[in-house]
């Protein structure tokens, strides 16, 4: 738990597992990219992670560290293979950095079978500090994801990550050009459970007969929300894109 | 630091130590001495870019200063907006890579729906969006009514645009209210679909694409292709430095090189100017890997950056992975 003693500068991250029988994942940071002003100019970096499946702490990404003018790289195989079964979840990655350089994190995921290869940013948060204010009445906690095309051969699925000890509900709406506003409703997600929502399931059948890309979703939920809108495709079963969801303009 | 970083606790806190601007490294006790340097949070964040890049502390801003902060796209002072300018505090100008070729064709989706805490709140607005060629040259420029809740859509295959187009849309609105505000674009082969989303109007001077090429990779399935665009009025030079993860010469610059003879450090540069607004689609594997490869042994990481800029003058990058045999493309943006 962070708490007063720890550094400041300690950053999570959160990211998608996916099956570990299916999928090898890659992680390298280069810092140094940003090592300019206003930022600072030489910094330390360490990250390292856990891996949750079904709310559990499943295995621990073990930390390596660079500097600004290194790049590093975690090890998620060996951890990975080590549990000797296929494993997918979500993680969680600690970033303790000094220097006042900001990193951006991409993971790789490549398909063992054929190596097609997806890549996307982790998702930022702010570890164990809930600011209820903010995430509530400056809608922190709401997110969106605009259009759904390609329906015919693309399966959209939402991916929701709760890295707290709290359980998270979060509502979940849809908007049609034609049709309106539909309101799915409540979906649980347990503490350190990630829960993945697959458009086919929730969107009105009708909508899905129309084949109109013109639609978008709204998730709320009662805290900081991680959310990736995860693209599968329907022929191959191979994820194919994960981007995040985004926050509403406020201002 | 411990191999076993906690994880999150539940707790309440407003602490003066922790981190509120990720990006720009300010904790509240930071941002509470630069407030009384600066006295505002606009001057505040133009000295500090505190909250100007990726604007996910904005709602912090607000909930501690109780000033509203500066759009990170609301720049009506800027010259430097092209041909779409954002002439209201609020309003935003996004800019995304776009392509209509025997590759990929491309669907735009922006929403404006209103979040469920707002209740029955007008959005409407109108939306206005221009089409720019690889030459920064506006081609098509649209306005359209979009009511609340609607969900906009432009779909390249549905339009009689010079093919293969490489360029640029770039998506105004201009809502004085609360509401989605995203760009996201969809590009589609056929066969599968791969989508991401703009940033704004603004690019990333300095990043790292961190896919490993070697030449197990290069003769693989996959082949790696680069959009980069110009979202801004002035011409850019983009450097594309390949460089050894093994020793290469990451940020360092580079000594003079001969024609075929592997560099002493092991990296090497390839160089493209854009003009304003432009944008230039790039087969990276063929282009840069391939004869990189010839001169440096790899796994080799690419850096692209343009020196001696920032974010409202960089070009930005989107990058695409195409599996030939499956027929399938992966994107995201650096």
């Amino acid at each position: 738990m962070t708490d007063e003693t720890a550094p400041s500068a300690r950053i999570h991250y959160g990211c998608l597992i996916p099956s570990v029988a299916d999928y090898f994942t890659q992680l390298m940071i280069f810092p140094g990219s940003n090592a300019r002003k206003p930022w600072g100019l030489h910094g330390a970096f360490t990250l390292g992670g856990t891996v949750f499946t079904k709310g559990n702490p499943e295995t621990v990404i073990a930390t390596r560290s660079c500097t600004e003018e290194e790049h590093l790289k975690l090890d998620f195989e060996t951890p990975l293979k080590a549990l000797g079964k296929d494993a997918s979840g979500f993680g969680v990655l600690a970033l303790d950095s000094a220097g006042g350089i900001p990193v951006e994190i991409y993971l790789s995921h490549i398909h063992r079978k054929t190596g097609v290869y997806f890549a996307y940013p982790a998702l930022m948060f702010m570890g164990d500090l809930l600011y209820p204010h903010a995430h509530i009445e400056r809608l922190e906690n709401s997110m969106f994801w605009p259009g759904f095309p390609a329906w015919e051969d693309t399966e959209f699925k939402l991916v929701m990550m709760n890295p707290f000890d709290l359980p998270m509900a979060a509502e979940i709406t849809l908007w049609n050009n034609r049709e309106g506003k539909h309101h799915v409703g409540v979906r649980r997600v347990s503490p350190r459970e990630c829960l993945w929502v697959s458009m086919d399931e929730i969107m009105p059948a009708a909508w899905q007969v129309q084949n109109d890309p013109a639609c978008s979703l709204g998730v709320t939920a009662q805290f900081k929300l991680l959310a990736y809108m995860v693209m599968i495709n329907r022929r191959t079963g191979i994820i194919t894109s994960a981007d995040h969801l985004h926050p509403y303009q406020l201002f | 630091m411990t191999d076993s970083p906690p994880v999150s606790t539940v707790a309440t806190a407003d602490r003066h130590t922790s981190t509120v601007c990720f990006c720009f490294r300010k904790s509240l006790a930071d941002l509470r001495a630069d407030y009384t340097t600066y006295g505002s949070l606009a001057r505040m964040q133009d000295a500090t870019r505190v909250g100007m890049q990726c604007g996910g502390c904005r709602a912090l801003l607000h909930h501690h200063f109780g000033e509203t902060p500066v759009e990170i796209s609301d720049l009506s002072h800027d010259d430097q907006r092209g041909a779409t300018v954002c002439v209201k505090p609020g309003n935003r100008v996004m800019k995304c890579f776009i392509a209509s070729s025997s590759l990929l064709e491309s669907r735009a989706f922006s929403s404006n729906a209103v979040p469920l805490q707002l209740g029955e709140c007008d959005s409407s607005m109108t939306a206005e969006f221009t089409l720019y060629n690889h030459l920064g040259k506006p081609i098509m420029t649209r306005r359209q009514p979009l009511a609340t809740g609607e969900t906009f859509s432009f779909d390249t295959a549905m339009e009689r645009l010079p093919r293969p187009f490489y360029g640029m849309i770039a998506y105004r609105l201009e809502r004085k209210n609360y509401g989605a505000s995203r760009l996201n674009v969809a590009w589609h082969s056929g066969d599968s679909m791969t989508s991401t989303h703009e940033n704004f109007s603004t690019g990333r001077p300095d990043v790292v694409l961190p896919v490993p090429v070697d030449d197990v990779f290069l003769n693989g399935p996959n082949d790696i292709y680069l959009a980069v665009q110009n979202p801004h009025s002035k011409p850019r030079e983009i450097v594309f430095r390949l460089f050894q993860l093994s020793g290469g010469n990451i940020y360092e610059d580079l000594a003079p090189t001969v024609a075929g003879v592997p560099p002493k450090d092991g990296a090497l540069e390839f160089r493209r100017v854009l003009p304003p607004l432009g944008t230039d689609w790039i087969h990276a594997s063929r282009e840069f890997y391939t004869p990189a490869l010839k001169l440096l042994k790899g796994p080799l990481a690419l850096r692209i950056y343009t020196p001696g800029v920032d974010i409202h003058q960089a070009p930005s990058t989107y990058f695409f992975l195409h599996h030939r045999e499956q027929n399938i493309w992966s994107s995201n943006h650096l």
